[in-house]
């Protein structure tokens, strides 16, 4: 564990960031404090934790969504999506007043391209995710696993080297979720993205991710790293897999004792 | 044979079995209720025998049978009912004109809100018939054509009154701006932050999230706009001043103790606001046929 992702040129670095909410009765909530992580190129990086540690603040800063209280936030511009970082979220991840083509064409509509141009590779996106056929089902129309292939496809129209997500298949059934797993992998290693992903599921960050952070406590905050070297695809009944399973389960209920 | 009771749930999905009932309590409600009480109304007139209280209902009927012909000299029950379509027409659309881009203002930029809710909450509630007297003060008997320097234009605007005008879009006015507002904040947080992540700017967020998302209030203010204006121009067209409408003449006929032309007058009031109704419900589903299916 001792490598150091800031020999790669990172994509996503956060300093000693800290998040307070303050909530309309007053209350001051500390989400998470002096958060220090780097996320290189080319990375998967799953963040892992019990629920309310921060997972989402640390997205929702690094997508910039929200500003944090102190602390710094870099996160490199690629070319094409002009400072844009698609995220997909686990609800709402598309209009419901569009059709799956028109929420795969929003971001590149934005953005001023043709519409004959937004069509063409809107229509190329969802077959690359396996939707070509739903491109004109409205969203309430779909199985929560295509609406999350839609949203995919949405995001990589920004053509950005950077993708967040947050917890996009916790609302699935363990069968599509492994499913979207592998489409999600392939189209990683096909794109050569970055990917910023949160979880609170053990097995799918140990089926995905070069790294694993490990999320902890209120205020939240990076307590350990796992580099995951199994080779891909992986097997989740390899004796390395189960292990880091098995080693993860105990540092997340150590948590919750 | 009984058992076929129990066989019945296997053929058709309960749903489907439901759905078949209910159209069927709907057609029965079109040809049972409505003729039954026809002819119980038929039947109850001819009983009492005084028409000038409650008329034979063939006698209303043949007087909608002839809806262009002269009462009273005071023109047909269709060109009163036109006349008084045009004006609510003319009336509410003017009050879509300004309620809509108030109300997407007021809920979008909250200094904006601000400022207008105490005053659009104070005269909210005042029925819009109270404002009548004041607005035939102020425009006294003009009609629209006049507004413009054309004493006569010839066309039925000339039995359009800008006061009435006035009357109606204020009415209509406060159920457009406040739906919209509704609407607008109550957009969900989620397709703010949405817009965002996919790059949309601040007028692009508000043309392709805001706008779209509010739609299904906007248009329930518009309906309930349009059935106010149908309930207010009948009545300003009872009270002195006006000397047209289906609300003038069913007035006149009362008068002169027509109540076959007043109650063929209600029959026409009621059919075309039951229109205007169904008119938006069905001419609008299409647009927001996700309303209500969000996941
Ligand atoms: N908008 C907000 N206002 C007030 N407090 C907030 C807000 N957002 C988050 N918090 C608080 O910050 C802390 C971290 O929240 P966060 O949503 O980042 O957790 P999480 O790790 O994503 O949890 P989960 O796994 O349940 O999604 C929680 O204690 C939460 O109550
Ligand atoms: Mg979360």
């Amino acid at each position: 564990m001792e490598k150091n992702s800031d020999m790669i040129e990172p994509v996503v670095v956060l300093r000693d960031v800290s998040k307070i909410f303050r909530s309309e009765s007053g209350v001051e909530v500390k989400a998470i404090e002096a958060v220090n992580m780097t996320v290189a190129a080319g990375e998967f990086v799953a963040i892992l934790g019990p629920t309310g540690c921060g997972k989402t603040t640390v997205l929702n800063l690094v997508a910039g969504l929200d500003a944090p209280d102190s602390g710094s936030i870099m996160v490199r511009k690629t070319n094409g999506s002009n400072g844009v970082i698609p995220y997909v979220f686990q609800h709402y991840t598309l209009f419901p007043w569009r059709t799956v083509l028109a929420n795969v064409s929003f971001g590149m509509q934005m953005s001023g391209m043709s519409k004959r141009d937004c069509k063409k590779k809107a229509f190329s996106l969802l077959d690359q995710v396996g939707l070509g056929a739903s491109a004109n089902a409205y969203p309430h129309e779909l199985s929560g696993g295509m609406r999350q292939r839609a949203a995919i496809a949405q995001s990589l129209a920004l053509d950005s080297q950077l993708l967040v997500m947050d917890e996009p298949f916790g609302s699935l059934d363990d069968h599509t979720r492994h499913e979207m797993g592998e489409l999600l992998s392939e189209i990683w290693s096909h794109l050569q993205m970055t990917i910023l992903f949160v979880t609170h599921n053990i097995d799918e960050a140990l089926m995905l991710a070069d790294r694993v952070i490990l999320f902890k406590g209120h205020p939240g905050k990076p307590e350990e790293e796992f580099y995951i070297e199994i080779p891909r695809p992986r097997d989740r009944l390899s004796t390395q897999f189960t292990a880091l399973h098995v080693e993860l389960r105990k540092l997340m209920s150590n948590e919750c004792a | 044979m009984t058992f076929h009771c129990c066989i019945m749930p296997k053929n058709g999905s309960p749903n489907e079995h439901r759905k078949l009932s209910e159209s069927w309590h709907q057609v029965a409600g079109w040809v049972l209720v409505i003729p039954l009480l026809i002819v119980l109304w038929e039947t109850g007139a001819y009983l009492l025998n005084q028409p000038w209280i409650l008329p034979r209902f063939s006698l209303v009927a043949r007087q909608l049978m002839h809806p262009f012909q002269d009462l009273y000299a005071s023109g047909s029950l269709a060109s009163n009912t036109l006349v008084s379509f045009v004006r609510v027409l003319i009336g509410f659309l003017l009050a879509a004109i300004f309620g809509i881009p108030l109300g997407l203002l007021m809920g979008s930029t909250r200094a904006v809100r601000g400022l207008l809710e105490p005053i659009i909450e104070l005269l909210r509630p005042l029925c819009p018939i109270a404002w009548i007297p004041f607005a035939l003060a102020v425009f006294k008997l003009q009609t629209l054509p006049q507004v413009f320097g054309i004493r006569a234009s010839g066309t039925i605007l000339d039995q359009v009154q800008t006061g009435m005008v006035f009357v109606l879009s204020f009415g209509a006015f406060f159920p457009i701006v406040v739906n919209t507002l509704d609407g607008v904040s109550g957009v969900r947080r989620n397709y703010l932050m949405l817009a965002k992540t996919l790059g949309a700017s601040r007028r692009q967020t508000f043309l392709h999230v805001y706008l779209p998302a509010a739609l299904p209030m906007i248009l329930t203010g518009l309906r309930q706009g349009i059935g106010l204006c149908w309930f207010v121009i009948i009545a300003a067209e009872m009270l002195p001043g006006a000397n047209s409408g289906i609300g003038y003449l069913l007035m006149y006929a009362a008068d002169q103790s027509g109540m076959n032309v007043v109650i063929a007058s209600m029959i026409i009031i009621a059919t075309i606001g039951a229109l205007l109704n169904t008119l938006m419900v069905h001419g609008t589903k299409r647009l927001i046929g996700w309303y209500g299916k969000e996941f």
